[in-house]
């Protein structure tokens, strides 16, 4: 008995040190192993920053439209991944054409122990795709509510195959292949996390298609003043909100592709951003505008503090992230209060501010506090951060024009009135529309055109 | 009630136009419009007009 136990104990001892010379043990080897875990948690959080854009969105629109909302967040992500998966991650980081386009990488071929590739593989794909489909979702906040599917959709899945993947390759097209000329990040331009790159290009987007679409029916009355539209639930909402800023953490550190001594500087920046511009808009809509949508504006001060700082996040402090948050809150607020009184644009869930305005602010926002290299002063750094915002507006708007109008001539972009007043369902039965079949049916052509040119 | 918006069918959407892009249309584009019954009048509301009475009081506002 002692000798079986004794031969056992010998085994056991043999096959544990064995093993263990065969494990990886050198530094490099499990800082890579980290980094990877890292990122991987971080696409998780992104992901997870579906639900609460979906939680987010659904609080903001009207009740009976917040089935529609939560319907095309989850199509978002499963066209957004796949289309990604196909061509959008290829255009975006595949090996560069002069700068402008990528063009390898496709159906994800080569993307894992690619050699020259990011040794992220696999890992950094998840992680870009959760981005991308994060640009879908500021899409479909702003147009909800009269939106119909198919042009929604079609939208979608355009955005996840040319606009975004190209904006992205002339800023980040490096990020997969290292010495991949991107032509913007070549010039100096810096966008940490996104603020231009993901955010402002969903807002520029949604910007075109409410405008193209027009406000939901009775937004505006007859002097085109806004009609107070009731949220579903302001609670849905706040719960959405920090599902994103939890999500937020994720985004801004995991862009880091390394967990390193920089991460936890990232992620509290980030979170001083998005208290900070809540603060500021929250108090600034109560004091000096007459606490108009003051609950809108709170809840998107807050992420208007994300969005701007995900730019700078990296290359500022602690003060400046808060600096950064408190204009942000007040870029918020005017930009809100000027796209509905003044342009009459009707955005149902804030997104434009958010995204849009306070995406430009956090990326101009790097000359003025960033850590720049030596030989850049902050005005060369302030005219390439400018030059990237601009071509990021100019690129989207024109290529999005383009994309609605021709929906807009072929498919249509709205559902019926009798769908957008009562609610629809995709997919569901379509509601019937009311006509005035029986004030016409048996009327020639020749009466129909007497009736309507007739001067009574 | 006056007209305030058009809502035109497109094949499976809708588009929303205004009273003054519909009076620019051809009267013969209107006709088919109507008569295809691929158009429905608004109020500020949302709400649709029966459409005598919108034809004649988009033609009375023209005429003003």
């Amino acid at each position: 008995m002692k000798k079986k136990s004794l031969l056992t104990t010998s085994l056991i001892f043999y096959a544990v040190t064995s093993q263990a010379a065969d494990l990886p043990l050198s530094t490099e080897s499990i800082t890579f192993s980290v980094d990877h875990l890292w990122v991987l948690v971080s696409t998780a959080l992104v992901f997870f920053m579906q639900a609460g854009f979906k939680a987010f969105e659904v609080g903001m629109v009207r009740t009976e439209h917040s089935n529609a909302v939560s319907i095309k967040n989850i199509i978002d992500w499963i066209v957004g991944s796949l289309i990604f998966l196909f061509v959008g991650f290829g255009v975006m980081f595949g090996k560069s054409h002069l700068g402008f386009i990528g063009s390898d990488l496709f159906f994800g071929i080569g993307i894992q122990d690619n050699p020259e590739g990011s040794p992220l593989g696999t890992i950094f794909f998840l992680f870009q795709i959760a981005f991308a489909t994060t640009a879908l979702t500021i899409v479909s906040g702003a147009m909800s509510e009269r939106t119909g599917f198919i042009p929604y959709m079609t939208a979608s899945a355009f955005i996840a195959i040319f606009i975004y993947p190209v904006f992205g390759h002339w800023v980040w097209g490096n990020l997969f292949y290292e010495n991949n000329p991107a032509w913007l990040a070549d010039l100096g331009f810096i966008d940490f996390a996104g603020s231009t790159v993901v955010h402002s290009i969903g807002a520029w987007v949604a910007l075109v298609g409410i405008w193209m679409i027009g406000p939901r029916l009775g937004r505006f009355d007859e002097n085109g003043k806004p009609v107070h539209f009731k949220s579903s639930s302001y609670s849905y909402s706040v719960l959405g909100l920090i599902i994103l800023w939890l999500g937020w953490w994720g985004f801004n550190g995991g862009s880091q592709l390394a967990l390193d001594k920089a991460v936890g500087d990232i992620i509290l920046n980030t979170n001083i951003a998005g208290a900070t511009a809540g603060l500021v808009a929250f108090f600034h809509c109560y004091w000096f505008q007459d606490r108009k949508d003051l609950y809108p504006k709170l809840l998107g001060g807050v992420i208007g503090g994300l969005v701007a700082i995900t730019a700078p996040c990296a290359y500022v402090s602690h003060l400046d992230s808060l600096i950064i948050g408190a204009i942000a809150g007040l870029v918020h607020n005017y930009s809100f209060d000027f796209l509905l009184h003044k342009l009459k644009l009707d955005d149902p869930v804030g997104a434009i501010p958010v995204h849009g305005f306070c995406g430009v602010w956090g990326t101009l926002s790097v000359a003025f506090f960033g850590d720049l290299a030596a030989d850049v002063s902050r005005l060369e750094q302030l005219g390439i951060q400018l030059l990237g915002v601009v071509v990021a507006f100019v690129f989207t708007t024109s290529t999005s024009f383009l994309m609605f109008a021709l929906l807009k001539k072929t498919v249509g972009l709205r559902v019926s009135p009798q769908e957008e007043k009562t609610g629809f369902i995709i997919g569901g039965e379509k509601t019937e529309d009311e006509n005035s079949e029986d004030e016409i049916d048996g009327m020639s052509e020749e009466e129909l055109m007497k009736l309507i040119t007739s001067d009574q | 009630m006056t007209v305030h918006q058009i809502s035109i069918k497109v094949k499976s959407g809708y588009n929303l136009i205004s009273v003054d892009n519909y009076i620019k249309m051809s009267a013969k584009d209107r006709v088919g419009l109507i008569s295809q019954k691929r158009i429905q009048f608004l109020d500020v509301e949302g709400n649709t007009i029966p459409l005598m009475r919108a034809v004649k009081s988009i033609n009375k506002a023209k005429a003003a």
